[in-house]
């Protein structure tokens, strides 16, 4: 299976999505007053995107403890039986109690909604939160489940052979590959 | 002995008989059993013996016989002559009725000969003294303990001046039970390795040298059967060259194979005697073409099933009856064995051993010798690919 | 015509696989992901860091107040236990469950197999039952390697012990214990004392230590169960496996981490030792002997421990013991390897499912 890059003119660049992403948090967090947010990006990808916009946020605003978590969604996915277990399990890094935390759950690629479906359900074996709301860098559609987020980078459409490839973590890129 | 009342003309095929020095290609022809080397005209049927030798009919010097009627058949066709049958059956060969009834199931159909093997002891049970001298009369070529511990030294010692008595032929399987007690397989770093506990050399060198002496002490007629360690090959050789009266087989299996095998738990390598190193593989090796020791097939069948088992649960034996000259043959591709001194060991020694007439096993003009025509390719491929004479 | 003898004869040249080679056949699927976990032996260092890696992320899970993940929800567990340890299997069941499957305890003694039913009967009816997993230990060192090469392939076997053979996972429990205390594995010293002789934990131990980079692996104890033959054990052709020592005080010199092995009592009356005491006097680890070894150097027992005979109460207690930590790594690893070994098997299924 060769992979071909395309070319990405009329693609918005990483970079491109991190800033309207970094723009669109900020005006939400301060909109909806919230105090403390706790940043919690998905292993991989979501985790480089979670990171990047952790700092951003922590160096311009003088907002008191913005919290950065990771979660490896990978004991709580539902293609077990089909793929087994990834081999690069790193677990998940979060504090030990997210209790009435207002989560911003950070993924890099919204496809089916089946990864953010198995993150919510690991948040909540950690406790329980006051609200999660999810931004994306990249919603490319096809959803399998009723799961939309909050902020979106960009919005892409893609042919049937093709996907999103994000790489990182610095500097983060984003292409699109024919699998074909 | 049953006589084929017809003439075969067997052309090329390379005849083998190391009494004779004999190893030639050369036509012979089966008359009435008797064998000519020269062609006949009046042939009732040709084979093509190239790719085919003609020897002495193979003798098993140690099988356990299940069926004795499809056991022998089955031994013919691979170019068997005799089977000696070990007496630990249900009953025990321990009396000349046993003896008898296996003769008839033997005479009833066209199999192989089977020599039946008496019990040293009554019931196996290694105490007392089985009636040597009427198993001997009722055709039990030998005597033996069947793999199964004799109670202490003074029973063996007794056992060995009862038979020297008669002359009768004792077959001991050499084993010191407390230290082989729980062994399982070879002792050394394979079955450290695995776990296993080990049947240390010692176990068969002590017994080796124990009997060595008894015999000594009582001029016995002995034979060890199936010794497994280059140190029981030295002082066997020694003690012949004394001139006390011992003989000694190896089992095929450990000609073929070393305790590395054990490796991955193959409960086929579950065997009594054990396999033992590679080191000791080469002197029983160098022991057959050195023409000091027979080959025989140790064969002790057991079910798939039994097999399918841990390797300590799982039955101890292999299924050799039919197809041990065929590994031994294995051996002679791989330049381990020469031809002439496989023959040797697996007809002309055990015959010697049991003292068969040398007309059933030497291959001399115009008389009616007990031989086989075995398809060489077909037999190292396993294939029951023979013909047995005079049987 | 046996089967191993036509396959001899009809390819008569093949050479012997190494024990490294057959030991990684059986257990690993085409991909090389593990299938089977039944020893250390044969796998590489990057299977069992993975396997490291893995325990450390069920460690996180195991803090947490929610400490089941969802992954093996729908799968059966069964454990199979032939030969008794009540620890071992609760362990199994506490890990099965915090993996969310469901799991089936057989405590068969070996009598009631005997009575019939035959250890391939019993465990074919057991897979009839839709079983995924067995965790197997038994009285018979290469019980599971013979279950998982030729009775039931396809379930997915962990070996919790199996006769002098083999403990992987309890293996892998104290690699994760050293790993922990001592940043790595690599270029340790680690002295395992005792009875090796009789110990299926000390030859696991062995291999993995080998495997994951250990500058030198010692087996103290007396010449009846320390045998020479323990020094082949994952040997290469540049260095032995192990050194054995029958002096104490020369095994322990500047040694990193200390495995004490538990003696059990029928060995005195095996001819093995002549008495508790005088065993403890050689070979006991007290606070005395303790400081022939590195001033940082910890102190590691599989249990249960026997106080007074192979370890001293003080030093058990005291500073430089672990022994606690081991038991709750315990439930972690055995949490990866079942995840791991369950995840290749359904791997290997869907391979040959598309096929």
């Amino acid at each position: 299976m060769s992979n071909s890059i395309l070319p990405t003119s009329g693609i918005k660049s990483a970079e491109e999505c991190i800033d309207l992403l970094e723009a669109q948090l900020k005006s939400f967090i301060q909109d909806n007053n919230i105090q403390n947010p706790l940043f919690v990006g998905i292993r991989t990808g979501g985790a480089w995107v979670a990171e990047q916009l952790h700092q951003r946020l922590n160096s311009e605003h003088p907002l008191s403890n913005h919290n950065l978590g990771a979660l490896d969604i990978s004991f709580y996915r539902d293609d077990f039986s089909q793929r087994g277990l990834n081999p690069q399990v790193k677990g998940s890094e979060l504090p030990d109690s997210i209790e009435g935390e207002n989560i911003i759950l950070i993924d890099d690629v919204l496809m089916t909604g089946r990864t953010i479906r198995a993150a919510m359900n690991e948040l909540f074996d950690y406790g329980r939160p006051a609200s999660i709301h999810l931004a994306v860098l990249v919603d490319v559609g096809r959803r399998e489940l009723p799961i939309q987020a909050d902020i979106v980078g960009t919005k892409i459409e893609l042919q049937d052979s093709q996907l999103v490839k994000i790489e990182g973590p610095t500097p983060l890129t984003l292409s699109i590959v024919d699998k074909a | 002995m049953k006589t084929e009342m017809n003439t075969t003309l067997i052309e090329n095929a390379q005849i083998i008989d190391p009494s004779l020095n004999v190893n030639a290609t050369q036509t012979v022809s089966i008359e009435n059993g008797s064998l000519k080397f020269s062609e006949s005209s009046k042939a009732d049927n040709k084979i093509d013996g190239s790719g085919k030798i003609l020897i002495p009919a193979l003798i098993d010097l140690q099988a356990g016989i299940k069926n004795i009627q499809a056991d022998s058949q089955a031994a013919k066709q691979a170019g068997i002559g005799y089977v000696c049958m070990t007496p630990n059956t249900s009953p025990v060969i321990d009396t000349p009725a046993d003896v008898t009834l296996i003769e008839e199931k033997n005479n009833a159909v066209d199999g192989c000969k089977i020599l039946p093997l008496g019990a040293l002891t009554q019931g196996l049970k290694g105490e007392q003294l089985a009636n040597m001298y009427s198993l001997q009369q009722a055709g039990c070529i030998a005597l033996t303990n069947s793999k199964k511990p004799v109670k202490d030294l003074l029973v063996l010692r007794r056992l060995m001046e009862y038979a020297a008595t008669h002359d009768i032929l004792i077959l001991i399987n050499a084993q010191e039970e407390t230290l082989a007690k729980g062994g399982l397989m070879h002792e050394g770093e394979t079955a450290t390795r695995l776990g296993l506990v080990g049947i240390p050399e010692s176990a068969e060198t002590i017994a080796v040298a124990q009997t060595l002496l008894l015999a000594e002490e009582t001029n016995a007629r002995l034979h060890f059967s199936q010794i497994s360690c280059a140190r029981s090959i030295d002082m066997i050789r020694k003690a012949k060259e004394k001139g006390l009266k011992i003989s000694a087989d190896v089992a095929i299996a450990n000609l073929m194979f070393t305790d590395e095998h054990v490796t991955g738990y193959n409960s086929l390598f579950n065997l009594q005697p054990p396999l033992r190193s590679e080191k000791d593989r080469q002197a029983l090796l160098a022991a057959v073409n050195n023409r000091e020791i027979a080959i025989c097939s140790n064969h002790m069948p057991s079910q798939a099933a039994a097999k399918t088992d841990t390797f300590a649960a799982a039955a101890t034996g292999m299924n050799t009856l039919t197809s041990w000259f065929s590994l031994g043959l294995n051996l002679v591709d791989r330049g381990e064995l020469t031809l002439e001194n496989l023959v040797y060991a697996s007809s002309t020694l055990p015959a010697e051993i049991l003292r068969l007439p040398e007309t059933s096993y030497q291959l001399k003009e115009n008389t009616k010798p007990v031989m086989a025509l075995i398809d060489l390719k077909g037999a190292t491929q396993g294939l029951s690919s023979a013909i047995t004479f005079n049987v | 015509m046996n089967d191993l003898i036509s396959q001899l004869l009809s390819s008569p040249d093949a050479s012997l696989p190494s024990p490294t080679e057959v030991a990684s056949k059986v257990q690993l699927n085409s991909k090389g992901r593990l299938k089977h976990f039944l020893t250390t032996e044969g796998l590489s260092k990057e299977l069992l860091t993975e396997i490291l890696d893995t325990a450390d992320s069920f460690i996180s899970t195991q803090e947490r107040s929610v400490k089941k993940v969802p992954l093996l929800r729908g799968q059966t567990v069964v454990n199979l236990f032939f030969e008794n340890s009540t620890r071992t299997r609760s362990t199994f069941e506490l890990a099965a469950k915090r993996l969310s499957a469901d799991i089936l305890n057989l405590d068969i003694a070996r009598s009631a197999t005997s009575k019939g039913e035959t250890l391939m009967d019993t465990l074919w009816n057991l897979q009839a039952m839709y079983s995924d997993m067995f965790v197997i230990r038994h009285a018979d060192s290469g019980a599971a390697h013979i279950i998982a090469e030729k009775i039931t392939p396809n379930v997915a076997i962990i070996n919790a012990g199996d006769g002098r053979h083999a403990h992987p996972t309890q293996a892998m429990l104290d690699m994760l214990t050293i790993r922990r205390h001592k940043g790595t594995i690599e270029g340790q010293t680690v002295a395992i004392v005792g009875d090796i002789l009789h110990s299926r934990v000390a030859r696991s131990q062995i291999h993995a230590l080998n495997t994951l980079g250990a500058k030198e692996v010692r087996l103290i104890g007396p010449g009846t169960l320390v045998p020479k033959t323990m020094e082949a054990l994952s040997a290469t052709d540049e260095k032995k496996g192990a050194q054995v020592y029958y002096d104490m005080k020369e095994g322990l010199k500047d040694v990193d981490v200390i495995i004490m092995l538990r003696l059990q009592k029928e060995r005195m009356s095996d001819a093995l030792l002549p008495s508790e005491s005088e065993y403890f006097k050689l070979y006991g680890l007290t606070k005395e002997k303790l400081a022939y070894a590195k001033a940082d150097a910890i102190v590691m027992h599989p249990g249960p421990i026997n106080r007074g005979v192979e370890i001293d109460s003080e030093v058990a207690d005291g500073e430089q013991s672990v022994i606690l930590n081991q038991v709750s790594y315990g439930i972690a690893v055995r949490m990866a390897v079942m995840s791991m070994a369950m995840s290749g098997q359904k791997e290997e299924q869907a391979e040959q499912e598309s096929e």
